[in-house]
């Protein structure tokens, strides 16, 4: 069976509801709807100080008088003018500031987008602008948003704008975080754009439906929007989906990167045994074999059940802070390597290859005394204060860095340099600690935190603990951690679960049973109670064992065995030190002090609470003025900014070439009809006038013009079968075809175009005129 | 209805997504229930089927190019909610064996009729008839679907072919049997064997056509007119087999139809012969009427391996004039039987048509 709808044609008669008023005014809410929940959804990302009210009203109305001039033929331009206008009127009024206003607009996004990524974004140069100017830019927004939305509904495409604005909410979800109120309207939408498809064919149905019917059709969709509005307002059984986002994402994160089952990676509730396996998890080649405590996760916060990764939105708070650390190239991860370097300038390189074989691809597995990594692996605009953090969708798998000789072993010796004021570059060590006393008021402001419950119990097994210090004696610290929990606490790799909802609580004063995750987290938290920033950690040990005589460049292979948690504090001055707690590992590692279980000795360390220098010093530059933010213009920038402005260009010369095209294409089609050879100048005539009635669908073919069927006006008819009679004498006879008739012809391309115009709106002959090049 | 479909598992997408970053339950709630809605009624549809319902009213005939506006009528007679409905229907002309889709979206309650405007426009003739291929039961989020066929009670419509001037030289007087007895009792013919009226004779008049006899008797020269004679004579065989071209097979029927009227005018009894159910079926037409009770049938083509020659190969002898309607032409020697066809042919006993012609020259040859 042939299907060609040149032979049949069929259609179902389309319902005269679109033309009535109720169509009209579901098209104008389902506009508004869309348009002011992808309004909240910018608003939200880009933190601007609005008024709602105003853009609520100000969309409602230019959507409901859109469509209800748009009605009116004779007003249909003011349809699209409206908005426009709306738009336009805004900005004025925003006036010299639109620039200052769109600014901010983007440094708005580009702060949420850092703050999701953890990634330091860099700022337009601005000012503050106000909430009016910013209501008036963003009512200018909703303007070209409904205008867009109403396109759309205009040419029965409603399924675009809002299949647009669900994927802008889910963005700005992933980004950001969503604002209910505009998911809820955008859902809203969906429903009425579901049901204008019912009510459309509601009256091609006629009174056939019931009112049973019509209220069984209704109500399934009245029933689930108010739900939604109400339970998105209200909010209400939130407790059940707590930590669902996490989850979810922790599932994903073991999909992409892979899962080392032996550690729990701060999922606290999975820490239900330790069963480590022989497989290999890593292969690591070092130039100058040494013992290396390797780190992977590190958790700074504690919610009870589990420690999580310092989070980007808390790491994007001090984006300022961490540029200008990383401008004076410090950070949190390779702090020991830069104070021994400054300290010991004949210190020796150790160069590690690390192979991931079997360990999660998430973290890169870096030891305190990292040094220089390839920043082929790493994004180094990335706010990081534990590691370098590893691009790729998968993680990397392979990763070269260069580290200093074991300083964990030694640190007190770093301490000591610190304060020895007979080190050769004095100045340079008093420029590092300048830096690091603006890093060391950030990690006490971070890394302090105990939860409620836990702080209770802590209270219970340290006692209360007040001092006017910051805080306590490290060592003395250190040596009461160690006591309570090598006293009260038992080694064991399938510890009891406890009933209480808190991992610590449940470890210290019911089981008192645990492996090396249990007393981390122990030892972590009581530090904290001291007064001692402290870490979570999970990661690797290269034991001296493993490396004993080794030779260089030698691989090691690093299996599951040597998997562990461990607690690791600040230092004020020097960085971070590992703290081992686990009874079987205490004597495992290298340590610098002699701190065990029994031994309550040691002094060697001391409080330094004060650390901070005053003054500026050379080499570095100068600390932040608390008073101004640096605006962090970098040519990142003005690459986009160049590059936007050459594809605009690069689009202005597009649309000129092809408007300069057309109207070439156009002067040689005319210049055709008026050659000296009458019969092509009438054949050419003809087929230009077929091509315009094919075109503006007159007719659906040529054949069609054997017809006789073209019938616009009586005169036009006339003129057309004339001009015919010509056309074919000329085409397929070899008659003389003369001047008049020629022109005959001629006279019908301007018949043709005049019909084609009267039936044309002004912008489409705007369009078919001067951009198109159609005809004259 | 993909997009709907899609529609509602972004709606339901949403409404996950929403609540697991709002950490808000309850919208994940509400859209499970969405779905779990949807399931429901799916269940509920496969265990109590829909028992619908369809019927297309439709005018009898109509003409070429003209849009004829109908309706096709769906009633659900069960108790079952049927939500969105999509008919899946087609426009076949049966002739042409050419079609159009048609696709219609209603919603159908419970116990309650639909109707479905529709309309379609032939540009050839043949009878039009509406199908439905199948009907798709969504639930009233249309999340989920269930495929019935229901047929649909409809007859065909008849776009009545263009009538073309004809004319038949020598066509008629092979039309008449010689050595018939009978004559049409109301129409002048040609011959004068039998006698149909006696008239004084007027200027013009053949003088074998003298009664020579009356005309001593009445002094005057009286004239007999001659009896049409209305034996049947002539078979038009219309080969209505799966076409190539639609314009040429609408073409043949229309120049068929319009012999046929011509004859008919002109008082000839002739035979139709077409295949319908692979069979050759003989209609003898002598008015109108005839013509008319046979064209829904005629202007179909029969999807068979048949070979309308073989079929009447028999019966050709009995006729004194065979006409046959081809689009191709017989391969084999087929003697007494003069071929119309719209394909190219040297052989002296066809007659080739084609629309331009017709058109240039006002009328056919035949």
């Amino acid at each position: 069976m042939t299907e060609n709808n040149s032979y049949i044609k069929s259609a179902v008669v389309k319902s005269e509801y679109n033309n009535t008023a109720v169509c009209t005014m579901l098209n104008a809410v389902v506009t508004f709807l869309i348009s002011f929940g992808v309004l909240q959804q910018l608003v939200t990302v880009t933190k601007a100080d609005c008024s709602q009210v105003i853009l609520a009203l100000a969309t409602v109305v230019v959507s409901f008088v859109m469509f209800v001039v748009g009605k009116y033929p004779k007003f249909k331009i003011a349809f699209y003018l409206l908005p426009v206008a709306v738009a336009g009127a805004m900005l004025v009024m925003v006036n010299v500031n639109i620039v200052n206003v769109f600014s901010n607009t983007v440094n708005g996004l580009l702060n949420t987008v850092g703050e999701c990524f953890g990634v330091i974004m860099p700022q337009l140069q601005c000012s503050e602008t106000s909430a009016v100017e910013s209501t008036l830019f963003f009512t200018a927004v909703s303007s070209v948003l409904v205008l867009l939305n109403a396109m759309c509904f205009n040419k029965n495409i409603a399924v675009l704008p809002a299949a647009l604005a669900v994927a802008a909410v889910l963005f700005s979800a992933f980004v950001q975080g969503v604002n209910a109120i505009s998911a809820v309207l955008v859902f809203s939408a969906m429903v009425l754009i579901l049901y204008k498809g019912r009510l459309c064919n509601a009256a091609a149905v006629g009174k056939s439906n019931s009112v049973w019917n019509k209220a069984a059709t209704f109500a399934p969709m009245v029933f689930f929007t108010v739900a939604v509005i109400v339970v998105g307002g209200v909010g209400f059984l939130n407790a059940s989906t707590e930590g669902l986002k996490v989850n979810i994402q922790s599932s994903v994160d073991d999909i992409l990167y892979g899962n080392t089952a032996s550690m729990p990676q701060g999922r606290l509730d999975n820490a239900q045994s330790y069963k480590p396996t022989d497989k290999p998890m890593l292969k690591v080649v070092m130039s100058n074999p040494q013992s290396y405590y390797l780190r992977g996760f590190v958790g700074g916060t504690y919610n009870g059940n589990s420690w999580q990764q310092p989070e980007n939105k808390q790491l994007y708070k001090s984006a300022d802070l961490f540029y200008w650390l990383h401008k004076n190239d410090f950070y949190g991860y390779n702090q020991l390597s830069v104070l021994s370097k400054q300290l010991n300038k004949n210190g020796s390189e150790n160069r590690i290859i690390i192979n991931n074989v079997g360990a999660s691809t998430q973290y890169m597995y870096t030891p305190y005394e990292l040094d220089s990594c390839s920043y082929d692996a790493v994004n180094k605009n990335k706010i990081a204060d534990t590691a370098p953090v590893i691009s790729g969708f998968l993680g990397q798998r392979s990763y070269t860095y260069t580290a200093v000789d074991n300083q964990v072993k030694q640190y007190t010796n770093l301490l000591a340099g610190l304060y020895n004021n007979d080190i050769d570059d004095k100045a340079a060590v008093d420029g590092y600690m300048n830096i690091e006393s603006h890093y060391s008021d950030y990690v006490y402001e971070n890394y302090l935190y105990i939860p409620q419950k836990a702080k209770t119990t802590l209270e219970g097994m340290l006692g209360s603990y007040k001092s006017s210090e910051k805080h306590l004696q490290y060592s003395t610290a250190k040596q009461s951690i160690l006591n309570v929990l090598s006293s009260s606490m038992e080694y064991s790799t399938e510890p009891d679960k406890g009933s209480s909802a808190d991992f610590a609580t449940a470890f210290l004063q019911e089981t008192h049973q645990g492996y090396s995750v249990h007393f981390a987290t122990a030892a972590t938290l009581m530090l904290r109670y001291y007064g001692i920033p402290a870490r979570y950690v999970e990661g690797y040990l290269i034991t001296p064992n493993d490396v004993k005589n080794t030779l260089s460049n030698s691989e090691i292979a690093i299996d599951d065995t040597h998997s562990h948690a461990w607690a690791e504090y600040y230092l004020d001055g020097v960085g971070w030190i590992p703290f081992e707690t686990t009874p079987p590992y205490i004597n495992v590692m290298e340590s610098a002090e002699d701190i065990s279980p029994s031994n309550s000795n040691d002094n060697s360390v001391s409080n330094n609470s004060s650390s901070k220098q005053d003054s500026p010093t050379e080499g570095y530059e100068q600390e932040p003025d608390d008073d101004s933010l640096l605006q962090r213009n970098s040519d990142f920038i003005n690459i986009i900014i160049y590059l936007l402005l050459g594809i605009a260009l690069l689009a202005v010369f597009a649309v000129v070439f092809i408007l300069l095209k057309n109207r070439l294409k156009r002067k040689r089609l005319y210049a055709s009809f008026n050659t000296e050879d009458n019969k092509t100048s009438a054949i050419n005539s003809f087929g230009f006038c077929v091509y315009l009635l094919i075109r503006f669908k007159y007719i659906n073919s040529e054949r069609d013009i054997y017809s006789g069927d073209i019938i616009i006006t009586k005169e036009y008819t006339e003129k057309f079968l004339q001009a015919f009679n010509i056309y074919q004498a000329a085409r397929y006879s070899n008659h003389i075809v003369e001047q008049q008739q020629a022109e005959k012809v001629l006279e019908l391309i301007d018949a043709t175009v005049s019909c084609i115009k009267k039936k044309r709106s002004f912008i489409q002959r705007f369009y078919d005129v001067f951009i198109a090049c159609i005809y004259k | 209805m993909p997009k709907m479909w899609i529609f509602s598992l972004v709606a339901v997408l949403l409404l996950t997504v929403t609540g697991i970053y709002a950490e808000n339950g309850a919208l994940i709630a509400v859209a499970l229930f969405y779905v779990v809605f949807a399931v429901i009624q799916l269940i509920v549809c496969r265990l109590l089927p829909a028992k619908l319902e369809a019927k297309a009213v439709l005018p009898d005939t109509c003409n070429k190019s003209e849009t004829v506006e109908g309706k096709i009528i769906l009633t659900n007679n069960s108790k079952v909610y049927c939500g969105c409905v999509k008919i899946i229907a087609r426009c076949t002309n049966l002739l042409t064996n050419t079609s159009s889709p048609l696709v219609a979206t209603i919603f159908m309650g419970i116990k309650s009729k639909a109707e479905v405007p529709i309309k379609f426009n032939s540009r050839l003739c043949g009878a039009v008839k509406i199908n439905i291929e199948k009907i798709q039961l969504y639930d009233i989020l249309c999340l989920t679907r269930k495929t019935v066929y229901v047929p649909l009670e409809s007859s065909a419509v008849t776009v009545l072919p263009q009538l073309y001037d004809i004319s038949l030289a020598g066509l008629l007087t092979n039309s008449y049997d010689i050595n018939g007895s009978q004559y049409d009792e109301n129409m002048q013919g040609y011959d004068i064997s039998e006698i149909y009226n006696l008239r004084e004779y007027e200027k013009g008049d053949s003088p074998r056509n003298i009664h020579w006899k009356l005309s001593s008797k009445y002094n005057s020269l009286i004239v007999k007119e001659g009896s049409m004679p209305t034996e049947n004579c002539t078979l038009i065989i219309f080969n209505n087999t799966v076409p190539e071209n639609p314009d040429k097979i609408s073409l043949l029927a229309e120049v068929m139809v319009s012999l046929s009227q011509v004859l008919i005018e002109n008082g000839v009894v002739h035979t139709v012969v077409y295949l319908e159910n692979s069979q050759p079926v003989f209609n003898c037409i002598e008015n109108d009427l005839d013509l008319s009770a046979i064209l829904p049938k005629l202007l179909r083509c029969e999807k068979t391996e048949e070979d309308i020659f073989n079929c009447v190969d028999d019966i050709t002898d009995e006729y004194k004039s065979v006409l046959c309607f081809t689009e191709k032409v017989c391969t084999t020697e087929q003697v007494g039987i003069k071929f119309i066809t719209t394909d190219s042919s040297e052989n002296e006993n066809c007659v080739v048509i084609n629309k331009d012609t017709i058109d240039s020259l006002g009328c056919i040859e035949i």
